[in-house]
C-alpha cells in the first residue's frame, strides 16, 4: 500500500476485498484505475470500490505517477536507473511494477526513460505444492530428468517452475536437497529486491539476478557448481547454445518457455 | 551599588554582543559542516548508488551533531511511508534547524532547496546538481568568512558599548 500516493492509498485501504485474489494494478496516465481481481477486471472507484462503469472510475493524474514511482524508488528514482531501463523493478515483498513512458535511446539501445506514465503493478504470489503432482517424474529416487515446460502466457508457469526450483533445492524427508542454479533474468522467480530472494525458493539454491540467460547459465556452471540449473522464458539461439553447454557440463536443467503448442519449442 | 549596577549592565550588554558574534562563528562552521554533508550524500550516490534512506542512516552514523539529529529523523520519517513527497518531510525538518542551529534564513531557503531537487533524477544529473549546491554553498561560505572579522568585532563592540551607554542613562 505504502508505494502508491496518498489519494490512491486511501480509494485502496477502504477496497473491501481478499488482496491474496488481487493480480495486477494498472496506473495510466489520465485514464481509469483497473484492477485484476479474481481474474477479472475492475476499475476503481472514486468511492474505493470495484465497479465496472467507466464513469465512476478513478481517474489517475500526472501528480499521482509521480508520487507513486517517488515511493517505490524510496524517494531515490536514480538508483533504479539499471531497472527502468529495463523496464521494471522489484519491490520488497516480490511484486513486480512495469514501466512504460517516453523513452531515452541512443544508438537503438533505451538508455533511460523520461516521463513515466504507465505502471503495471504485479502482485506476487507463491503458491507452495502446485509442483506436487509433478514431482514425482521430476525427480524419480536416483534421478533428476531434464524438464521443459511449456505454456502460453499468464498460465502459472513461472510459479510451477518457483515450487520445482524450491522442492529440489530443499528435497524430501528420505531424499536430500540439490545445489540449484537459477537465472532469474526478469527477476520473476526469486524476486529478488536488494539481493535478497524475497520468494523461498529453497535453501540449496542460488540467483543470478537481473542477468541474461545464456551469459548467467554458463557463470553458474563455472562458479557455482550447480547440480540442476533453471531459466525462464528461453527462446534465442544464444540460449540454445547456452543449454547445450549446461547439459555437456553435467548440469541438469529445468527451463520454462512460453508457447501454445507442443510444437513451439522445435520452432526454435 | 551604582558601581555593581554599572558592571552588570556592561557585562549583560558584552555578553549578549559577543554571543551574537559566537552564533556569527558557529554560522560559518556549521555552513562548512553542511558543504561537508552534501559532498558525503554525493559519495553515497555517485560510488554507492544507495537509495537516499541508506545513504542518510550511512551519515549519519558517522556524523555527530546536529547533521546526525538532521538525518536519523528524516529516516524515521521516511521509513513510516506516510505519504508525503521527500520535499515535504525535508523541509519540515529543515525549519527545525532554524531553532537548532546558527543558520539563518537564506541558508535554511538554500537547504529546502536542495531537498526539491534530490531523489528524482538520474544519478548523474543529481551529482551534478549536488556539486551545483556545493558551488553556491561555496560563495556563501566565503562571503560570511569575509564578513566574519569586521562582524564579530562590530557585535562585540556596540554590545560592551550599548551596556555603557545604557549603564550611564540610567544610573
Amino acid at each position: 500500500m505504502k508505494i502508491f500516493s496518498m489519494n490512491i492509498r486511501i480509494l485502496l485501504r477502504k477496497l473491501d476485498i481478499d488482496f491474496e485474489d488481487l493480480q495486477e494494478i494498472r496506473l495510466r496516465i489520465q485514464a481509469p484505475l483497473l484492477l485484476t481481481y479474481r481474474n477479472n477486471e475492475y476499475y476503481l472507484s472514486r468511492s474505493g470500490q470495484l465497479c465496472v462503469v467507466r464513469e465512476d472510475a478513478f481517474i489517475v493524474t500526472r501528480n499521482e505517477l509521480k508520487e507513486t514511482m517517488e515511493f517505490v524508488s524510496n524517494y531515490s528514482i536514480y538508483a533504479y536507473e539499471e531497472e527502468i531501463r529495463q523496464g521494471f523493478l522489484t519491490i520488497q515483498g516480490g511484486h513486480r511494477i512495469g514501466i512504460a513512458g517516453k523513452t531515452l535511446t541512443h544508438q537503438q539501445t533505451v538508455k533511460g526513460m523520461k516521463y513515466i506514465s504507465f505502471l503495471n503493478i504485479r502482485i506476487c504470489h507463491e503458491v507452495k505444492g502446485c509442483a506436487d503432482p509433478l514431482m514425482p517424474y521430476i525427480r524419480t529416487e536416483h534421478q533428476v530428468r531434464q524438464t521443459l515446460i511449456i505454456s502460453p502466457p499468464r498460465c502459472g508457469k513461472t510459479t510451477l517452475l518457483r515450487d520445482v526450483i524450491r522442492q529440489l533445492s530443499n528435497g524430501e524427508e528420505q531424499k536430500g536437497g540439490f545445489t540449484v542454479g537459477v537465472v532469474d533474468e526478469r527477476s520473476e522467480i526469486g524476486a529478488c529486491y536488494m539481493g535478497e530472494p524475497q520468494n523461498d525458493v529453497g535453501i540449496r539454491t542460488d540467483i543470478l539476478d537481473c542477468c541474461p540467460k545464456a551469459e548467467g547459465m554458463m557463470m553458474l556452471v563455472r562458479t557455482m557448481s550447480p547440480q540442476v540449473i533453471a531459466v525462464d522464458e528461453i527462446g534465442s539461439r544464444q540460449d540454445l547454445e547456452a543449454m547445450e553447454y549446461v547439459v555437456n557440463s553435467g548440469a541438469l536443467s529445468h527451463f520454462g518457455q512460453s508457447g501454445t503448442h507442443c510444437n513451439d519449442p522445435l520452432d526454435l | 551599588m551604582k558601581l555593581a549596577g554599572f558592571l552588570i549592565l556592561v557585562a549583560g550588554s558584552g555578553g549578549y554582543g559577543f554571543s551574537i558574534a559566537c552564533r556569527v562563528e558557529t554560522r560559518l562552521r556549521q555552513l562548512q559542516e553542511l558543504c561537508q554533508l552534501l559532498l558525503m550524500i554525493q559519495g553515497e550516490i555517485q560510488y554507492r548508488n544507495a537509495v537516499l534512506e541508506e545513504a542518510f542512516q550511512a551519515i549519519a552514523g558517522r556524523l555527530d551533531g546536529w547533521r546526525s539529529q538532521f538525518l536519523r529523523r528524516l529516516c524515521e520519517k521516511m521509513a513510516m511511508a506516510s505519504g508525503e513527497t521527500l520535499e515535504s518531510l525535508w523541509r519540515q525538518e529543515c525549519r527545525r534547524l532554524r531553532k537548532e542551529t546558527c543558520l539563518n534564513g537564506k541558508d535554511i531557503q538554500f537547504l529546502e532547496e536542495i531537498g526539491s531537487q534530490i531523489g528524482s533524477l538520474d544519478r548523474k544529473m543529481q551529482v551534478t546538481t549536488l556539486e551545483y549546491f556545493q558551488l553556491r554553498l561555496s560563495h556563501a561560505m566565503e562571503e560570511a568568512r569575509q564578513k566574519k572579522e569586521g562582524q564579530c568585532r562590530l557585535y562585540r563592540a556596540l554590545g560592551i558599548a550599548g551596556g555603557m551607554l545604557a549603564a550611564l542613562v540610567l544610573i
